[in-house]
Formats: C-alpha cells, structure tokens, sequence
C-alpha cells in the first residue's frame, strides 16, 4: 500500500493552496532538471521558469509610474517593475536622492535601447517574472503584483531572491540588481554623497593642453587620417590637489 | 593606399574590399597582427565591433564610458549573471580600457602548453617579440612610491604577513597617475592599441571599419572566400543600412575570447566540436575593507602592486593572485549585494574603502573543463561558466588571505559581501567567520577581465582549434590572433601575452598570403 505522506492532505486554506504550490514547483523542478547545475547552465535566456512570468500578468493591474520622458525600450508595465525593484533594493535615507530622482529605471530604459533585442527580451522576462501574480503565488506566497506591494513587502521579496535556493531567482536578482547599481551610483548627483569628486581639475586641463598641442603640431606625416593621437602630452608643474593622495607625480 | 579610420556613420556606401588580410577585431591581438602586415607592405583592412573614441572624447564619467567603451554596454555578465565581463569594445579593444598592467607570460605556463598542448611557444622566442613591444608600448617599472593608498594596503598587508609582494610595469608614457585607466586614458599616456599600433598601421595604409558587426565567415571548402558584415550605430545595435563585403586572401580573427569563438559558431566552422570551449576567466572574488584614514582609490593608477604568494597551491589545487581594482563607484556598485541602508552605509565611505581582489589561475589542472562560449538568439555570443568544486575551494582560501591582508594592512573592518549578509571581520580573531560559508557563483559578487581561451592553440585538432602556429586546423587562410588561442589561463594580466604572441605569429600570417 503506498505510504500516506503528510504533503497529501488536501489544502484547507491559503497557506496549504501556496505549500502545495511550491511542492508542484519542486517537483517539477526535479523532474524537469535533473540537477542544480543543470539548471543553473540554463541562465537567464531558456529557462521554463521565466515562462511563469507571462502568466497572470493581465488578472491584476501593475501600478504604473509615469516615465520622465517617453520609454525607448521598455514597456510601461515593465518599466513600472523596474522603477519598483529600484526602490527596493537601493537606499532611501535622506541625505541620498531618491532613485526616481536619479531616474534610474529611465536611465536604465536608455540603455535597453542601446542593447541587442535579445538582451533586452531576457531583461523583460525576469521583470515579468517579478511582476507575475502566478509566479508569485509559487515562489513567494503573494497574489499581489509585485508593484501593488508595499514597500517593506517589495523589499523583503527582493532579499528573498537574493539569497534564494532556486538559483535562477539569485540569478535574476543580481541582474537587475547589477543595473539598478550602476546607474543609481554612477550619476553625478550621487558624487557629493559619495565623496567620490570625479576627474581632477588638473586632468581636465592636462587634456586640454593634449588637444591644443595636436592642433599645433599636427604634422601631415604622422597619420594624418587618425585623429586626436598626439603623443602624451608633457605638462610640468600641473598643480596638483591637495585634498588628493594621488596627485600627479612626475613619471619616472 | 591611404590609411584611415571610418566610423559607422560616415560609412554611407556598402564597404567592399579585397585585401591581402583582413583582421576581425582592433585590440591587444589584431592591432600588433596588423601593424606587423602593414609594415611587410601587405595591404590590410581591420574590421572593429565598436566605435572610434579619440582622448579628447572619452568620457570620465563612468555612465557615459561604459556604454561607449565596454562589451554589453557596460552590462554584460556570464549567462547566469553570477560574473560580471568587463571586456572592451572600441578601436583599440580591451587595452583601451585595460588597468596598463604589463607581464610577460611566466616560464611555467610556457612549459605546461609545450608539454600538454603542443605548443611550440617558449621565452627565447618570443624575447625578441616582447622586446620591441616593450620598446613600442613603453613599457617601463612603475616604481611603489607612486602607488596610490589602495595598492599601499596590499603593499603594507603582504609584508606584515611575510608574504611575496612586488611593482608592476605599466604601458604608459607621461602617465599623471589620475586613475581613469578604466575609462580610456584622457591625455594618450596609456599606450593603448588605438594610439600605437593602429595608428602604425593606418599610418602604413591599413583601412579601419569601426561600428562593423561580423555577420559570419563566409567559408568555401578548406578556405573563408570572404566576410560579411553590418555597419551599426555608433550608439547602438542598429543597423545603418550600410553592408560589408571583405574577400580577402588571408583571414585573422582577434575579436577575443568571446568574439572569436563566437564569430566561428555563427558561421558553422566548428568541425571538431572545439570552438568556445574550455574558456579561462582569472575569476575575481574581492574583500573591500574600510580604513580610518582617507583611501581616496578613485584616484591613482588603478594597479600598482601584485602579490604572486599563492601562484602555487600544490597538487591538486587551483592558485590564485592578488592586484587591487580602482576603487570608482561604477564599478564598486556592484562588489556587494548590500539592500538599502546597509548599501548607503557601504557606498557613502568610498573614500575610505580599499579592496583587495584575487584572481583564479583557472585551466592548470585536468580536471577543470572551463567555460564554455555558446550563441544564444541572433547569434549573439554568451559565456557559460561553472565554478566548479575546485574554484570554490580557491575562492575560500583567497577571501580569508584577502582578509588577513586588509587586516594586516591597518583596517578597521573588512567586509566579505556574501549573499545571505555581509561577513564583518575586525581582526584575525574572526577569520572563523569565513569556515562553513558557500563560494561561487551567485554566493557573493565576483567579476572578470581576463577572458582567455575558446579557440585554444595545439597539435591535436581533437583538443584544439588552430595548430601551434595559429592556423585554423581545418581552414588554410584562416588564423585566431587574440586571447582565445591560448590553451590556459595566465596568472597575470593577460595583454602582453597577447602583444607578444601576435607579434610573433605575424610571420606566419604573412606567409600565407
């Protein structure tokens, strides 16, 4: 006779609806992918997974945010995830601007831009993903979409993710984490915080004086058709910053 | 002919040449190759994936170089996004963005490609190469006291420890030590190809597409009759309209250890099953610490110190070396998974953070398999690598030796940015912290720029893709020139391997011309 196992009861309620949901996913997990690393090697791009992403995303509306400027890349929908994700994982204390005042998830709309359309799709699919309410009912016990969750919901999801056991979930965290860093600390307004001051002053210069030596001295036997590769330039005495360690020093 | 350099959007008419050779990628591999051709008399074309970026157009702002001057616009990662490529893309490839760090390819590794891969290569022979691009690219002692407070702490670290620290040569010429290496030298003192030896080529008659991308290799019996390419945006992966025809006598590929391999799967010239395996990273884990006094690593050489204590682990075991990163916030925005104020406090002391990185010597044992370089949708390329059981035994052993250096250095904490929280460690005391934790992929942020390997070079077609002088096994005019040829990883910076290798197997490209 075949042994009664406790996880064949039926559900009673929502938390038995969302165990049974998870054993489904692990089941099929196992079957489906005969290991971790298998699975793993499935990346970002073919996993079965990211198809959960597309299911269930028209039952309930995303709350949409409204771009600064026309979306290039990105639907509004995805967009909306992507400015959420960004609140969730990247600070929020005073003293620091908002990520939406960065405009991150815009800057990081112009970029999609600039990518191949694959990418793009893959970046997609995890954002959908994210959203899903049906992968959210498997994965993280919500029926919410992800941006109808309120902050500290959308925060502990996104800490979930990032240390999950599924390792596409990891792997989808750290992409769009990745992003949302870069943009986020990459932008000029961020450098007072930082007490990161940018170029020197004197470097400017120094290119400044590169560029007018070239112009003096280009000569029509040093390759004329590449432009702006003068040799480097000599500059004696370039003042040097006293607030920085690593002021010029003359090269030996 | 008149030499020059053409951007994607002044390309207004299809581009149909037939050279001698034409070369596929404009970096440490093709540049030299095409250099050594021009100066023979040979009549070259050099087709280049990214755009053309002069010093007076780079961008020292991190957002804005990135885009312009890395693969993946700066975003671009293995396929599970556990390792972050950083990779260039521009005329000039990755040394114009590279950190200047100039070794030669050590004696060992030399020996272990002769005796395991058929190599022929050795010191003696590739000296005279190593020479003159020495003398080319300036290559010269950058002496410690122009180290900046980030390279100090490795410095101080491994000698209170006793252990093996050393300088570094650089490829600089009237360097100001500002830091922006990364991001493309804004006064030409870094002696990057696009200013040395593409300009000796362009200036000896070579013409260089910039914003072409590769289509496929277009191969008829045992010979490529021609190359067929796209001109792109200079800002994006658009098309202009604009095609490329190139029918040249001899092929070379140097579009790097993902491009080449990459360019081979999409043309279906992979006869043995070789193409874009057993690729080689240096997978880099690092400690970020933080120091009472100001460390202000965004300024400075971006590497000035290496310490080669644990090159050799002994049988069995994966080595590792130790360099440090510039410290810019880019690039330290992702060396944490820290969410929200954790993530503030980090960023907001990033004058007071040094790191410390190490990198794997990944390829030298025979059980490692290494990466494997593979095509996803439209033929664009994709590293798959899996940190194995040995790498993870590496990377436990290199977090606590980074650990003990920053420690050893004076620091006030380091910090080891594991993905279930960061691991605080004040002293040697709490170096326990680090026992029992996981490593690798997805376990705590690691990133590459050495990609290595993918068409390595050997005596037996079954393991390799082209022969011990660079000649495609099984295409007669076509050579590999670049990072992928070679059969290991290096333990050190891979750029003059790949001067000295190209400047080498010029002869050979020459002759079959």
């Amino acid at each position: 006779m075949r042994r009664a196992r406790a996880d064949s009861k039926p559900p009673t309620g929502w938390a038995d609806a969302h165990t049974v949901a998870r054993r489904a996913v692990s089941r099929c997990y196992r079957r489906r992918v005969a290991s971790r690393r298998t699975f793993l090697k499935v990346g970002l791009g073919g996993s079965a997974l990211l198809a959960l992403g597309g299911l269930g995303l028209g039952l309930q509306s995303s709350a949409l945010v409204e771009p600064l400027r026309p979306l290039k890349a990105l639907s509004p929908q995805r967009y909306a995830v992507l400015a959420a994700f960004a609140d969730a994982v990247l600070p929020s204390r005073g003293g620091l601007p908002k990520p939406r005042d960065v405009g991150v998830a815009q800057l990081l709309d112009d970029t999609f831009a600039t990518l191949d359309a694959i990418t793009v799709q893959e970046i997609g699919q995890v954002l959908d993903l994210l959203e899903s309410p049906v992968a959210g009912l498997l994965l993280d016990a919500r029926t919410r979409p992800f941006t109808q969750l309120d902050p500290d919901e959308q925060r502990a999801l996104v800490t979930g993710w990032s240390r999950a056991r599924i390792p596409v979930l990891r792997t989808a965290f750290r992409a769009l984490f990745g992003l949302c860093g870069a943009a986020y600390w990459s932008a000029t307004q961020l450098r007072g915080p930082l007490g990161y001051p940018g170029p020197q002053p004197w470097l400017l210069a120094a290119r400044e004086l590169s560029r007018e030596q070239a112009a003096g001295a280009s000569s029509p036997s040093t390759a004329p058709a590449v432009p702006g590769t003068p040799a480097a330039p000599a500059v004696p005495g370039t003042p040097a910053d006293p607030a920085d360690p690593a002021a010029p020093e003359p090269t030996p | 002919m008149t030499g020059f350099i053409r951007r994607g959007h002044e390309l207004t008419a299809d581009v149909v040449e037939a050279p001698d050779v034409c070369i596929i990628g404009s970096g440490a591999g093709g540049a030299v190759t095409a250099a050594r051709l021009a100066a023979e008399g040979l009549d070259v074309v050099i087709l280049e994936y990214g755009g053309w970026f002069t010093n007076q157009e780079f961008s020292l702002d991190e957002a804005v170089a990135f885009p312009q001057l890395y693969m993946g616009r700066g975003a671009w990662s293995t396929k599970d996004a556990a390792i972050t490529i950083l990779q260039g893309r521009s005329v000039g490839g990755s040394t114009t963005i590279n950190w200047t760090t100039s070794y030669r390819t050590p004696e060992r590794i030399l020996a272990h490609w002769r005796d395991r891969h058929g190599s022929t290569l050795d010191e003696a022979t590739l000296r005279p190469h190593w020479d003159a691009v020495d003398q080319r690219l300036n290559i010269s002692e950058w002496p410690e006291d122009l180290a900046n407070a980030n390279n100090q702490v490795l410095f101080r670290g491994c000698r209170e420890l006793g252990w093996q620290v050393h300088h570094l040569r650089r490829n600089v010429k009237g360097c100001l030590n500002s830091g922006y290496c990364g991001l493309g030298c804004p006064v030409n003192a870094k002696q990057a190809m696009g200013i040395t030896y593409v300009a000796d080529a362009v200036a000896a008659g070579a013409r260089v597409y910039a914003n072409v991308h590769v289509d496929r290799l277009v191969r008829d019996g045992d010979r490529i009759s021609a190359i067929e390419g796209t001109v792109l945006q200079q800002d994006n992966e658009n098309p202009t309209g604009v095609k490329v025809r190139i029918t040249p006598r001899v092929t070379v590929l140097s579009a790097g250890a993902i491009g080449s391999p990459g360019i081979l799967l999409r043309s279906g010239i992979d006869p043995n099953g070789q193409a874009g395996k057993r690729t080689w990273i240096h997978p880099v884990g690092g400690i970020p610490a933080i120091f009472d006094e100001p460390i202000n690593g965004f300024h400075g050489a971006p590497q000035s110190a290496a310490s080669h204590e644990f090159i050799d682990r002994g049988a069995g075991k994966i080595g590792f070396f130790l360099e440090a990163p510039p410290v810019q916030p880019l690039l330290i925005s992702g060396a944490h998974s820290l969410i929200g104020e954790q993530q503030a406090d980090f960023m907001t002391k990033l004058p007071h953070v040094a790191i410390v990185i190490a990198l794997a010597i990944d390829g030298l044992l025979d059980s490692e398999q290494g990466g494997t370089v593979g095509l996803k949708g439209g033929g664009v390329p994709t590293l798959d690598y899996d940190v194995g059981p040995a790498l993870q035994e590496t990377l436990a052993a290199s977090t606590r030796a980074m650990a003990r250096i920053v420690l050893a250095a004076g620091a006030r904490e380091a910090m080891f940015m594991h993905a279930t929280g960061p691991v605080r460690l004040t002293s040697e005391a709490d170096l326990h912290k680090l026992d029992g934790l996981s490593y690798g992929a997805l376990q705590h942020p690691m990133f590459t720029a050495h990609v290595m390997g993918g068409c390595a070079m050997g005596s037996d077609p079954a393991s390799s893709v082209v022969d011990p002088n660079l000649r495609h096994h099984h295409v007669e005019n076509l050579f590999v020139v670049d990072g992928s040829v070679l059969p290991t990883s290096l333990g050190v910076n891979p750029s003059v391997t790949i001067y000295g290798i190209a400047h080498w197997a010029a002869d050979a490209v020459a002759a079959a011309v």
